[in-house]
């Protein structure tokens, strides 16, 4: 057990350390934007901040330190990349670090919600489906999955906007919280989750979509391994085999395509965040291009990948605590 | 003495739109109470899923379509699934041939024992650690101790063998189906493993269904031999015997191939052409095409299964005992 969970954190550790290089590549992308496009930062930040005399204009490069070399100025932008200083917005007029991390939290509680939904139904729908192979809850469930993944996510939200709170008044169409209702404990947990409901499941739609019809097809394939008539041919269950056996096996290609669906997942946060005003890091993403916010923006992007990252050996983690064939190394 | 295994008239086909696509057509065969008998024949003849069949394990493309199985005198084929999980694993257990791939990668090898042993309600799960390394040690597994906290993956081929060995006696039964045993495994690791089989047979008294490629081992091990071809028994009888005077043409066939039978590890070289496809031969002998022997009869009418002397023989013109 200790020695597990000491191979676990040196495993976490050294991948963390194996992605260093990955974000400094992002960071210096970003930095070759800022400072590859025509004009400067100075300019920029001008434009936003409404003013453009001569003076002014050198006075904010003085103060930017945009008057020094290029490598100079790598060299302090990744220092305060180090002490995540990732500028400041002028169009929300704080410091973008702030900004993200005041978002950071919805964005994942909805991520994770999504998440988590897109991975338990996929279990629950796919099992039966393979359980129930060519008979008519799967052929239900085949033709459910075909659907969710071919509907156009904006319009899904729109229609349960419509449906759900316009029609039947069930569920708040629009934030994360009532508004002034000041609701602590509790009451503010079930306000929060009645609030969340439309956005993840629209979020998780089509990961759902994917994990379902991933997870049948999965089932039926490792449900005719030599190991499975092993199972039977110890006189075990059906339901037994099907659990203990093939479910285990056939969740691992679930765990892959979590890491890998993680980013389409992001995207689609600023979709979802926008149409449900939800206030997290997609819909500061939306307003940070629509206002040519380039700090903000460039700060969203180191974010994510920071985010995808993390995400990415979290799946190796889980993925290496289902199978023991593959070593934390 | 009531035989521990009575297969009668076997059919099994695939599924699909040829109704004549048998795989397993007409097949009899019975083992006696601690006897051992070697099934053989050249790959594709229908070995494995004769196996199967005994514990109603086929795989989904293949449909048992007739004939009567007896295990312990009951009936498999009709069994209703409760009753037919019982029987498997107690009355009778399977060896398969691949012992990479037969045993669960995300299991260790004592949780895969202990829950059979839990499913036939063979132990508690108090004692079940304990019963799990006694068996690993029936199977001289080394290290018994680490090795049931191990995982399939970390075992050598011949130790899994010998893991699933462990398993399949774990809820001693009455009669054990290996099913090529040996042919995965390095050539001194086949020696360890057929011997330890045979020892076991002597020590718990179970019957053996060997199915084999190897006639060397035949020779060694088995009481008496069936030779199959395309689904069917084509000959029958006590090993020294057959093995000396073969008299159906294929099982004579099968020995010219060998340099010398008596020489342990010979090994079966196939005789010139194929095994027929399942369904592809409807009139006639199955071996009629490849037989030095065939006559105008072989091809038109199938050679009914004749006993003389203690041999079964299914051919028009067997060759004369010697
Ligand atoms: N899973 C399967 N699906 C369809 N056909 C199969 C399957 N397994 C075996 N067969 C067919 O059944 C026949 C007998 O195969 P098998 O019993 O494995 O032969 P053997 O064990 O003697 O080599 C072969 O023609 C083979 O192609
Ligand atoms: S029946 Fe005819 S073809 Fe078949 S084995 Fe005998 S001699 Fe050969
Ligand atoms: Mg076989």
């Amino acid at each position: 057990m200790n020695r597990n969970a000491y191979d676990l954190i040196r495993f976490v550790l050294r991948r963390l350390l194996q992605s260093l290089p990955v974000l400094l590549g992002i960071a210096t992308i970003n930095f070759l934007f800022v400072n590859l496009a025509p004009g400067d930062a100075a300019d920029v930040l001008a434009g936003e901040a409404g003013a453009a005399s001569p003076e002014f204009m050198a006075a904010l490069r003085e103060r930017y330190g945009l008057d020094e070399p290029l490598h100079v100025q790598f060299l302090v932008y990744m220092g305060k990349l180090l002490t995540f200083d990732l500028g400041y917005s002028f169009r929300f007029s704080r410091p973008v670090t702030e900004l993200l991390l005041g978002n950071l939290g919805p964005t994942l509680l909805l991520m994770t919600t999504a998440i988590l939904f897109a991975c338990s139904m996929g279990v629950f729908l796919g099992v039966l489906a393979a359980r129930c192979v060519n008979r008519w809850p799967d052929y239900l469930i085949s033709v459910g999955a075909l659907i969710a993944y071919a509907t156009p996510v904006f319009w899904l939200g729109l229609m349960m906007i419509v449906l759900f709170s316009v029609k039947l008044g069930w569920l708040p169409s629009s934030g994360m919280q009532s508004i002034g209702a000041g609701y602590t404990g509790w009451r503010k947990v079930l306000d929060v989750a009645q609030h969340l409901i439309m956005p993840a499941t629209v979020l998780g739609m089509y990961l759902t979509a994917f994990q379902v019809r991933l997870m049948r097809a999965s089932m039926l394939e490792i449900g005719e391994q030599d190991f499975v008539t092993t199972a039977r041919s110890k006189g075990l269950s059906e339901q037994a085999i099907a659990y203990r056996h093939v479910l285990r096996n056939a969740i691992l290609p679930m765990v892959t395509m979590v890491g890998l669906q993680v980013s389409a997942i992001l995207g689609g946060s600023v979709l979802i965040e926008t149409v449900f005003a939800w206030p997290g890091l997609g819909r500061l993403a939306y307003n940070a291009v629509f206002q040519r916010d380039l700090n903000l923006l460039l700060g969203l992007l180191f974010l994510c990948s920071i985010m995808v990252v993390v995400t990415n050996i979290l799946t190796e983690v889980v993925y290496r605590l289902i199978d023991p064939r593959i070593p934390l190394k | 003495m009531n035989p521990v295994l009575s297969i009668s008239d076997l059919r099994a086909r695939l599924r699909g739109p040829d109704p004549h696509a048998f795989v397993i057509d007409g097949l009899s065969l019975q083992v006696g109470r601690g006897e051992v008998v070697a099934l053989v024949g050249e790959s594709g003849s229908g070995k494995t899923m004769t196996a199967y069949s005994v514990l109603r394990l086929l795989p989904s493309a293949i449909q048992l379509v007739g004939g009567e199985i007896l295990l312990g005198g009951q009936d498999v084929v009709g069994m209703e699934a409760r009753q037919l999980r019982e029987v498997r694993g107690t009355l009778a257990s399977i060896i398969f041939q691949e012992p990479m791939t037969s045993l669960n990668p995300l299991m260790t090898i004592e949780r895969q024992i202990a829950e059979m042993l839990l499913t036939h309600g063979k132990t508690t799960r108090q004692t079940a650690p304990a019963r799990v390394i006694e068996l690993l040690e029936l199977v001289r597994m080394p290290d018994a101790r680490t090795r049931a906290r191990q995982y399939p993956h970390s075992l050598s081929g011949g130790l899994r063998q010998r893991a699933m060995i462990a398993l399949a006696l774990a809820c001693e039964p009455q009669i054990l189906i290996a099913d090529e045993p040996t042919t995965a495994l390095d050539v001194t690791i086949q020696q360890q493993v057929m011997k330890l089989l045979l020892d076991l047979r002597d020590q718990l008294g179970m019957a053996i269904l060997l199915i084999t490629h190897d006639l060397g081992v035949v020779a060694e091990v088995a009481d008496r031999v069936a030779v199959m071809y395309a689904g069917r028994i084509v000959e029958e009888g006590p090993v020294v015997d057959l093995l000396e005077a073969p008299r159906h043409p294929y099982t004579a066939g099968l020995l010219a191939c060998l340099p010398d039978v008596a020489e342990a590890g010979g090994r079966l070289v196939e005789i010139p052409g194929l095994p027929p496809k399942p369904g592809s031969i409807r009139e006639g002998c199955r071996f009629a095409p490849r037989c030095p022997s065939a006559t105008d009869l072989c091809t038109r009418v199938s050679p009914e299964t004749r006993i003389e002397a203690g041999r079964a023989i299914a051919c028009h013109h067997p060759r004369m005992p010697a």
